[in-house]
């Protein structure tokens, strides 16, 4: 049974893969060029069906690209090695009949009383010793091993020299498949340029930006980013404590973690948005909404910047930081915001159901 | 002609008087419009929110008077200065490093120590404060104690220096080199860590933190007398160095006394007295602080006492002068004579001072007991000087071995109109005394990978960055610090990204 | 405090914008006269010596400042307008003297040209 095997794919996908199996002997091959083509024409060569694997591709619209059901029943018997018990296939196809090419290869003389268009077929195919393959590179290969062999019964050591390391060099190529050096292991979200900087880092450096001079929010962040790393580390208030920050004084060693917990931490939960007649007559009601992570952060950012304003030094970065300690020690007016917001927000929760109602009647 | 009927309620209007209106009588319609006075004020609608509009009031947009605001009073004079030239050397919250080796004179000539870095001693802080070694944002700041990376050029310095203190036929060698790089390169560091060495090996240090300090015009200047041409003293600036040579080498100085007579101090400086209180002679009294600076010179390049004082000698150490951005040197000043004319920087009798030092010495090396002279110059952020630029070219061409006669040596472009004065200055011939070490060239350029790599542990290891310290982060961090310049490498070290 | 010229200055003040106090020194003149008396040009009055002060003054007052200046400059126009110049009579008239164009933008000349002249 031939194999479904397109080798047109199989040619192109010579270079990535380089299945040794099939193609050693191309790569082996001094003109892999002219290889190429002369494999191309052969394999595209219809008369050659017999003995070369078959394009699966159907030559015409009627035939079929399926072997024989028998063909295909023995073929799966051969590969499952079942048989019945009494000795019968045990396929039914199998039991059915035989295939006629079986009975021909068989029977000397039933070939002779064959239809005319079978007896046509085995008269048009190729003698036997003819090869679906190119045997010319073959040859060229034959004459440059003969001729290094007489290079080298001439005695002339460095033309074998060559030669060995020419060996050598195709036998390590050989050996050696694949890319030169390893492959990078699944590469960490940080390589990309876009995702280097911690996100909350990214975001309050986006905020501290003005006109877009992002090179000089960066500056501004590096001094904040030292200023937390040399200030002492912040007292807990019990009041406020910071989330999941059980070492205090562990924080000035990692400055980007101290700032994601600032921010993390004064974050408010929701905001609060004003529904205009809700309760009838256009009169607004306000109602608690939940925020998604980055909206928290932004607003916890935007905070922590507004609070340190009011600050006299003159520059924003020494001020920025100095309002990031101050909340990590709980002294800031940013916590009094939240808290407020929140406090406003339990006030008003009645109101989402209201919300909810109309939504219901307007559907 | 006006009609008898209102236009709009087509009611009979009543014929108003043709009087004058009395200018008491309240509202004043427009003279055209034809309803009756009242009838019109009635109408009137009220318009609650405008403002009563006035007449002959204008109407076009008016500024608003800035209203004073209280602000608060700004920091009292010389805060600002103090906090932005403040310099901290440590951060109680970084990790310390670990058997970490002090730079001393043991550990300047070790070559294993190359790529790692050294601590500067602690005792030695407080003399490297006061002789101006550290600058601001140099990123001391982030680490438990300051550390300087060894690398080969400092191993080499330290050989050197180590050559003239001991004995053999290195001892007593004058080393002179200038020190060029882009910024952030470190040669302030590296003139930091000749200082350092220095002191360990208990040397005199003069230094100039700022070389430019003195060309700005913003020091006092005073023409010396009996010179021609004429010199200018800087007196503020030298009694600014004294106060330096006097709190960083107190322990050298107090032990060394004057050994000679001079005359022009007669009246303060007597032999026998401790090299410290000359110095204070001139911190005192600004006026001839120049004199004493010239003193004190004198006695510490003497090589033996001068007759019927022999008592009061000793022998003196070597000497280290460190200058920091020496192409400000190479121009006019900000200083004008009287007739109005700039005056050159070489003019300046302290200018001059550490230049002709430069230059071998007459009958004995420029500085006879030995020591080195380390002048450091930025290619990046300097005054353009053309004839700098071609003196610098001259001086590596002759380090290289090429004749100054010869065509291939870099002669200034005629047409450039090229400051002779400068070119001559570093037109450094070679030193006749064996023990004078010709002038030479030093680029810093990048620390090499190994280095990078010592220095990135440092990081690592103060806690600061917390990244695995591998080949590749090591040799991506020296790619991106355009090939190790140390500067940069600080930056990203300090950088913080995402950990992975 | 530091007196120039029977003026007092505050000790804080530049000797250079001290100097351009005076009506009649301005940025070059004043640097002129620091270069005199070899003053450096970021020199506070503080900083200054006794003796560079007593030159100062005794510089001062050689130069035609202040009202000296100011009377001559109202002679000369004067002079110019009894002489019945072209000048005297613009000057007379308010007019732009140095023959500007006098139909639009003579606000400044209007301001200023006169005979006597506010100074």
């Amino acid at each position: 049974m031939p194999p479904r095997l397109n080798l047109f794919t199989a040619r192109k996908a010579v270079p990535i893969i380089r299945q040794p199996s099939i193609h050693n002997s191309v790569l082996n091959r001094p003109q892999i060029g002219l290889t190429c083509l002369n494999k191309r024409y052969n394999s595209s060569d219809p008369k050659s069906g017999n003995q070369n694997p078959k394009s699966s591709t159907p030559s015409g619209p009627t035939q079929d690209p399926l072997p024989h059901v028998s063909e295909e029943a023995a073929a799966m018997e051969k590969i499952m090695g079942e048989k019945k018990c009494d000795g019968t296939p045990a396929s039914p196809e199998l039991e059915q009949g035989t295939p006629v090419s079986e009975i021909l290869q068989r029977d000397e003389e039933a070939k002779k009383h064959m239809p005319k268009v079978m007896q046509d077929q085995v008269r048009n195919s190729p003698p036997s010793g003819s090869r679906s393959f190119s045997t010319y590179t073959r040859f060229a290969q034959e004459m440059q091993k003969q001729n290094s062999a007489g290079a080298s019964g001439s005695a002339d050591p460095s033309v074998e020299l060559v030669a060995n390391m020419i060996t050598d060099v195709s036998n390590q190529a050989a050996e050696k498949q694949g890319l030169k050096f390893p492959a990078p292991e699944s590469l960490p979200a940080s390589e990309n340029f876009r995702e280097r900087y911690d996100s909350v880092l990214k975001l309050f450096t986006n905020m501290i930006m003005k006109s877009g001079k992002l090179t000089r929010a960066q500056r501004n962040m590096d001094t904040i980013l030292d200023h937390l790393r040399t200030a002492p580390a912040p007292q807990p208030n019990p009041r406020r404590r910071l989330i999941s920050t059980p070492n205090y004084a562990a924080l000035p060693l990692n400055p980007v973690q101290y700032l994601n917990v600032i921010v993390n931490s004064v974050a408010p939960l929701l905001k609060i948005k004003s529904y205009s007649g809700l309760a009838g007559g256009g009169r607004a009601l306000a109602v608690p909404e939940p925020l998604r992570l980055p909206q928290r952060r932004r607003l916890a950012i935007k905070w922590i910047i507004d609070a340190s304003q009011k600050r006299r030094d003159s520059k924003l970065a020494n001020r920025v930081a100095q309002e990031i300690v101050a909340v990590a020690e709980g002294r800031s007016s940013v916590w009094d915001r939240r808290e407020q917001l929140h406090k406003i927000a339990m006030g008003c929760r009645a109101n989402i159901a209201l919300v909810e109602i109309r939504s219901k009647t307007r559907r | 002609m006006v009609p008898s009927f209102c236009g709009t309620c087509l009611s009979r209007l009543r014929p108003t008087p043709r009087v004058l209106p009395s200018l008491t009588s309240a509202p004043r319609a427009a003279p055209f419009h034809t309803t009756a006075v009242l009838s019109s004020v009635l109408m009137k609608k009220k318009n609650r929110d405008a403002p009563a509009k006035k007449y002959r009031e204008r109407t076009a947009f008016r500024m608003k008077k800035k209203r004073h605001v209280e602000r608060p009073r700004p920091p009292p004079a010389g805060e600002r200065q103090a906090l932005r030239k403040r310099i901290v050397l440590s951060n109680p919250n970084a990790l310390e490093v670990k058997d970490m080796k002090d730079l001393s004179a043991d550990t300047m000539i070790e070559a294993r120590l190359r790529g790692s870095v050294l601590g500067l001693p602690m005792p030695m802080l407080d003399q490297l404060r006061a002789s101006g070694a550290f600058k601001p944002h140099q990123g001391w700041a982030i680490f438990r104690r300051p550390g300087t990376v060894m690398r080969s050029e400092t191993l080499e310095m330290g050989k050197n220096f180590h050559e003239i203190t001991s004995e053999g036929a290195g001892k007593g060698k004058v080393f002179k080199r200038i020190i060029s790089g882009v910024r952030a390169s470190g040669k302030t560091v590296h003139l930091l860590q000749a200082m350092t060495m220095a002191f360990a090996k208990k040397w005199v240090v003069f230094t100039v933190p700022e070389a430019q300090d003195l060309v700005i015009g913003h020091t006092t200047y005073t023409p010396i007398s009996g010179t021609n041409p004429t010199l200018y003293a800087q007196a503020d600036a030298t009694a600014a160095l004294l106060s330096r040579v006097i709190n960083s080498n107190r322990d050298v100085l107090s032990g060394l006394t004057v050994s000679r007579e001079h005359p022009s101090l007669r009246s303060t400086v007597k032999p026998g007295m401790k090299l410290t209180e000359l110095a204070t002679v001139g911190t005192t009294d600004r006026a001839i602080a120049w004199t004493v600076f010239q003193a004190l010179w004198t006695e510490l390049t003497a090589t033996s006492p001068a007759p019927s004082l022999e008592k009061h000698f000793q022998p003196r150490p070597p000497i280290l002068v460190t200058v920091d951005g020496l192409a400000h040197w190479m121009k006019n000043t900000e200083y004008r004579t009287p007739e109005f004319q700039p005056i050159h920087a070489h003019d300046l009798a302290f200018v001059n001072h550490f230049l002709s030092l430069l230059k071998p010495g007459f009958e004995k090396p420029s500085l006879p007991n030995g020591g080195a002279l380390v002048y450091a110059l930025s290619t990046s952020n300097k005054p353009s000087v053309y004839a700098l630029d071609v003196a610098l070219k001259q001086l590596e061409a002759r380090q290289a071995g090429v004749d100054p006669k010869s065509p291939e040596f870099p002669q200034p472009d005629p047409y450039a109109n090229a400051d002779i004065r400068v070119i001559d200055a570093l037109n450094v011939p070679k030193p006749k005394d064996a023990k004078e070490g010709a002038l030479e060239v030093q680029t810093l350029g990048g620390l090499t990978r190994e280095e990078t790599r010592g220095y990135m542990e440092y990081f690592a290891r103060s806690g600061i960055m917390r990244e695995k310290v591998s080949e590749e982060s090591v040799s991506e961090k020296w790619t991106l610090a355009a090939g190790g310049v140390i500067g940069e490498l600080e930056k990203l070290g300090k950088r913080v990204r995402v950990a992975a | 405090m530091v007196f120039i010229l029977g003026v007092n200055f505050p000790e804080r003040s530049l000797v250079k914008k001290s100097l351009e106090n005076f009506f009649g020194i301005g940025p070059a003149t004043s640097a002129r006269l620091m270069a005199r008396f070899y003053i450096h040009p970021t020199c506070k009055v503080a900083q200054l010596a006794n003796k560079q002060v007593l030159d100062l003054t005794a510089a001062l007052s050689e130069m035609r400042i202040e009202n000296d200046l100011r009377r001559k400059v109202l002679d000369d126009i004067k002079r110019m307008r009894e002489t019945g110049s072209n000048r005297g009579r613009r000057h007379a008239l308010g007019l732009p003297v140095r023959g500007q164009r006098s139909q639009n933008n003579i606000n400044t000349a209007i301001k200023l040209n006169r005979v006597d002249r506010k100074l």
